[in-house]
């Protein structure tokens, strides 16, 4: 089992390495001058040559690749080049935003999928699962951005019960930061809910069909308890690999929404950084989400080994 | 004593209505057909020129001024929906089409291939599945310049491996089948075979998860002009007019939620044609929705 | 003896709702008493609906069958309880084994636990004490180190194994009825009669009642004291074991025990039944075997023979047995 984690974990890094090089190339042929963003165009071309040379940017493509690499695993990301702070520094703030967002609409999704993803396979083609699967296409088919849109309508614009927007900051409290975050994380939760609805019941509707949860009945456990103590555990592959797979698609969701809200987040760090052709700082938090995937899937993986014990070492 | 056998009823002979059979199918379909068919008309006409500001108007709710309603310049909102479904689906349609044909052709390559081919191909796949859609539709932007054609890229790149993936896996499938090591056996060449036994087996595959992508699409173009990565002004996006909608959420709330309605009314039109496919097509699939 | 028998199956009759509308009749007359401690076999082919009747005394029939008639166990009609009752009832005092070990334990729960989840549901164990008897169930189906076993996953352990297991979590609380679905089937020749002797040690001790369903006529014969022959969904006859297997009356147990393949000198053909097992929907008139029956008249297709008894302990539904026992 050793053996197989560290397989996968090597994978993993071949994977971010690659991804490194591949965004540092784009980065690289980006227009725009650092330096000129920095200095203005005003500046002198001497002044501009002479920061360049500062910055390392007249080094060769591989020559700053290696060194930006090699800052990345010391923990020295770089300076800002708008605002002249270590990169580190700011990518760490808005992770304390951009993280719990995350965390906390996959939370939300996942317990309103898992119930009535079961109950739609427990009651197959009854009204249940009909109302169920039209409401789960429903929240598959709506932007996340206009969810909160809408939200902010009804409970900050119309009803003044949430704010609008922003974020206090974890140093103001648990409970306003959190209110803060419960409207983006629910715009951002109902696609995942949606596909993970349709995926927990299609799962579990496999599994019932499955030998052993009659022998569970055989045994004399009523349905609800061969369903959640039998056929949910082992319907839970499919769905945590989905839950996987969706978490690219939360992370675009987290950009927009953190548009919508204004949170200062990861998501609205990059596209400032884009805006403000900010190289630096965009280079490290693309990076930075790419690895948060990766890292994600890697998760997903090492979860199967629970999940599945069959999945456990080769070795019989 | 005569015993009472009980012949088998004969399954009545229904003729069930086709919409009672397929939901999914019907009522997808019929959404997608009308906002194709409005998508083109748009072309042509629409109530209102979509980027004539009548500022004398602006801010109109619905049926005030207009049948949807004027935004902040007095451009007519349903004017600008119909141009902005052309822009959505053209740009949608097109960046699928490309991913498809690119994503399918790596993955029959792949399949056929197998070997290092393969294993840098799902190497490549899972590299570009790592950026969320919008980061590397930023960074392109950022390269290319905002536009339809920005955008376009952007959604295909992302596309390549959806379909690179599911082709593989579902190609592999059919190498592995009898018949298909039959002809191997007998000297096939692997293109002769990938076009005469793999393609024809996984196309109905492919049909349904190009529909489930459509559908992605049109969700990733809204969020890309959404932040204003999209076509630029003044032409019409979905996207762009919830952007602009929510400065005057308080006072023009139609503006928030009709171009919203939109792109939800049009991706749940996708999704239900492409579970009504995979129904009809995949019947492995059926009694799931 | 008028002490009431511990099962008693009468008028069962099945039928499954089509995907397409309307129903098909897959069981049909079906009945049979049980003793307590006593054995039944139930021999039929594939698609003769045996499983279905071990499926309908537990109440595990799929939602599209209905089933008529009455099913009496310990004084009570299974038929007419719903699920809340039959859960007292499944497990407790009825326990089934099925005939696929390979999926029929969940891949994601130990062996030990899969065994202790009944006693802890029925009895009220607590976990700890549920998964020591777990153990000592382990120990007396014969599995080597049972202590160290009970921890181990299902995919750890061979077919045999499984199905040991499986009997292990079927005879848990000691139920007054066991019903084994083609316990062997799946396995191997080998380890057939391992699990057979571990299946008959403990019905022995603990005084079980036994049904067990099997195509193979030697498994039925190996562990069981009466025998009935099932086909299309009818019951064709019934009787002492070995009564029906050295004399059977019916020409369909006939030809089953003329299909068994034997040691031949002459190096002839083996003996088959011609045709093919007809599907519910094109049963012949008459009699459901008059198709096949080497023995048939023209009045085998006039009506569906009843079952008759010929003598005390046997029944048979054929007509030109009972002209033969009339002789």
């Amino acid at each position: 089992m050793i053996v197989l984690l560290l397989r996968r974990l090597s994978s993993l890094l071949l994977t971010l390495l690659a991804v490194s090089a591949l965004i540092f190339i784009v980065m690289d042929v980006l227009p725009g001058d650092p330096a000129a963003i920095m200095l203005g165009t005003s500046a002198s071309p001497d002044t501009l040559a002479a920061l360049r040379h500062e910055l390392g940017l007249d080094q060769p493509l591989i020559i700053r690749y290696a060194l930006w690499l090699g800052g990345v695993v010391k923990g020295d990301l770089g300076n800002s080049y708008t605002y002249g702070v270590p990169v580190a520094g700011l990518i760490a703030e808005r992770l304390a935003v951009t993280l719990p967002l995350a965390l906390f609409a996959i939370v939300l999704s996942v317990a309103i999928a898992i119930p009535l993803g079961v109950a739609s396979a427990a009651r197959r083609n009854s009204a249940v699962d009909y109302a169920a699967a039209f409401v789960s296409q429903l929240f598959i088919a709506v932007p996340g951005f206009w969810v909160g849109l809408l939200l902010v309508l009804v409970f900050s614009v119309s009803l003044g019960w949430m704010p609008s927007g922003g974020f206090p900051g974890w140093h103001s409290g648990f409970g306003p930061s959190l209110g803060a975050l419960l409207l983006p994380a629910i715009a951002l939760a109902l696609p995942q809910a949606g596909v993970l609805t349709r995926v927990t019941r299609s799962a579990v509707l496999e599994v019932l069909n499955d030998d052993f949860v009659r022998t569970a009945r055989a045994k004399g456990l009523p349905r609800r308890a061969a369903l959640w103590c039998h056929a949910v555990p082992n319907a839970l592959v499919p769905v945590v690999t989905i839950l996987g797979l969706q978490f690219t698609f939360l992370i675009a969701g987290a950009v927009l929404v953190e548009n919508v809200f204004n949170l200062p987040g990861l998501g609205r760090l990059a596209f400032q950084a884009l805006t403000q052709r900010d190289i630096i700082v965009m280079q490290d938090v693309v990076l930075f989400f790419a690895a948060l995937v990766i890292i994600m899937n890697f998760i997903v993986d090492l979860s199967y080994l629970y999940l599945d014990p069959r999945l456990r070492g080769r070795s019989r | 004593m005569s015993s009472a056998i009980k012949t088998v009823e004969q399954p009545a002979m229904r003729r069930t209505s086709l919409f009672l059979r397929r939901p999914n199918l019907i009522i997808g379909g019929a959404i997608i057909a009308i906002l194709v068919i409005i998508a083109f008309v748009s072309l042509f006409w629409t109530p209102m020129p979509p980027g004539k500001m009548q500022i004398i108007h602006k801010l109109k709710p619905p049926l005030a001024q207009g049948l949807l309603g004027t935004d902040h310049f007095g451009r007519d909102v349903l004017s600008m929906l119909m141009a902005g479904a052309w822009n959505s689906l053209s740009i949608a349609t097109v960046a699928v089409a490309f991913g498809a044909s690119l994503g399918t052709l790596l993955g029959v390559t792949a399949a056929a291939l197998r070997g290092v081919f393969e294993a840098v191909a799902m190497r490549a796949n899972d590299v570009i599945f790592a950026f969320p859609p919008i980061l590397s539709a930023m960074m392109l932007g950022a390269l290319l310049g905002t536009g339809r054609f920005t955008a376009i890229i952007a959604i295909a790149v992302f596309m390549v491996p959806v379909f690179s993936r599911v082709t593989v896996s579902a190609a592999s499938q059919v190498w592995a089948r009898d018949y298909v090591l039959a002809a191997r056996g007998a000297g096939k060449g692997g293109v002769l075979i990938t076009v005469e036994h793999i393609l024809p087996n996984i196309a109905n595959q492919i049909i349904v998860q190009v529909t489930i992508q459509l559908g992605l699409a049109i969700l990733t173009e809204a969020g890309l002009s959404f932040l204003g990565l999209g076509m630029a002004p003044p032409a019409p996006t979905w996207g762009r007019m919830l952007a602009d909608a929510q400065t005057y959420l308080a006072t023009a709330p139609w503006l928030a939620i009709l171009p919203g309605l939109a792109i939800a009314l049009t991706v749940f039109g996708f999704n239900m044609l492409g579970d009504g496919l995979r129904d009809l097509l995949d019947p492995r699939e059926k009694g799931r929705t | 003896m008028t002490e009431a028998p511990l099962l008693s199956v009468e008028n069962l009759a099945i039928s499954m709702r089509l995907p397409a509308g309307g129903h098909m009749q897959i069981l049909t007359d079906v009945g049979f008493a049980l003793n307590a401690g006593e054995t039944l076999g139930v021999v039929g082919e594939s698609g003769s609906g045996k499983s279905l009747l071990s499926l309908a005394i537990m109440g595990l029939l799929p939602g599209a069958a209905t089933a008529t008639g009455r099913i009496m166990f310990e004084g009570r009609n299974l038929l007419g309880l719903d699920d809340e009752a039959l859960c007292t009832v499944r497990g407790k005092r009825v326990g089934m084994i099925f005939q696929e070990p390979m999926t029929a334990l969940n891949p994601a729960m130990t062996v030990g636990d899969q065994i202790a989840e009944g006693l802890v549901w029925h009895e009220g164990l607590s976990w700890k004490v549920a998964r020591a008897q777990a153990v000592e169930l382990l120990d007396r189906v014969r599995i080597a180190d049972a202590k160290r076993r009970a921890q181990t996953y299902p995919h750890e352990m061979s077919g045999g194994q499984r199905q040991r297991v499986g009997i292990a979590m079927a005879l848990a609380l000691k139920p007054a009825l066991m019903i084994a679905d083609e316990p062997t089937t799946a396995l191997d020749v080998t380890v057939q009669a391992e699990v057979l002797d571990i299946l008959d040690d403990l019905r022995r001790e603990y005084g079980m009642a036994l049904i067990l369903v099997s195509h193979d006529l030697g498994v039925i014969a190996r562990m069981c004291a009466r025998t009935v022959v099932m086909y299309a969904g009818r019951r064709m006859e019934e009787g002492p074991t070995r009564d029906v297997l050295t004399r059977p009356l019916n020409p369909y147990s006939r030809g089953l025990l003329r299909a068994v393949p034997k040691r031949r000198t002459d190096g002839g053909r083996l003996d088959t039944i011609p045709g093919s097992v007809p599907g519910f929907a094109k049963l012949p008139p008459g009699c459901c075997f008059s198709d096949r029956c080497p023995e048939r008249i023209a009045d085998c297709q006039e009506a569906e023979p009843a079952w008759a008894i010929p003598t005390v302990g046997r029944g048979v539904r054929c007509i030109r047995a009972m002209q033969e026992f009339a002789r």
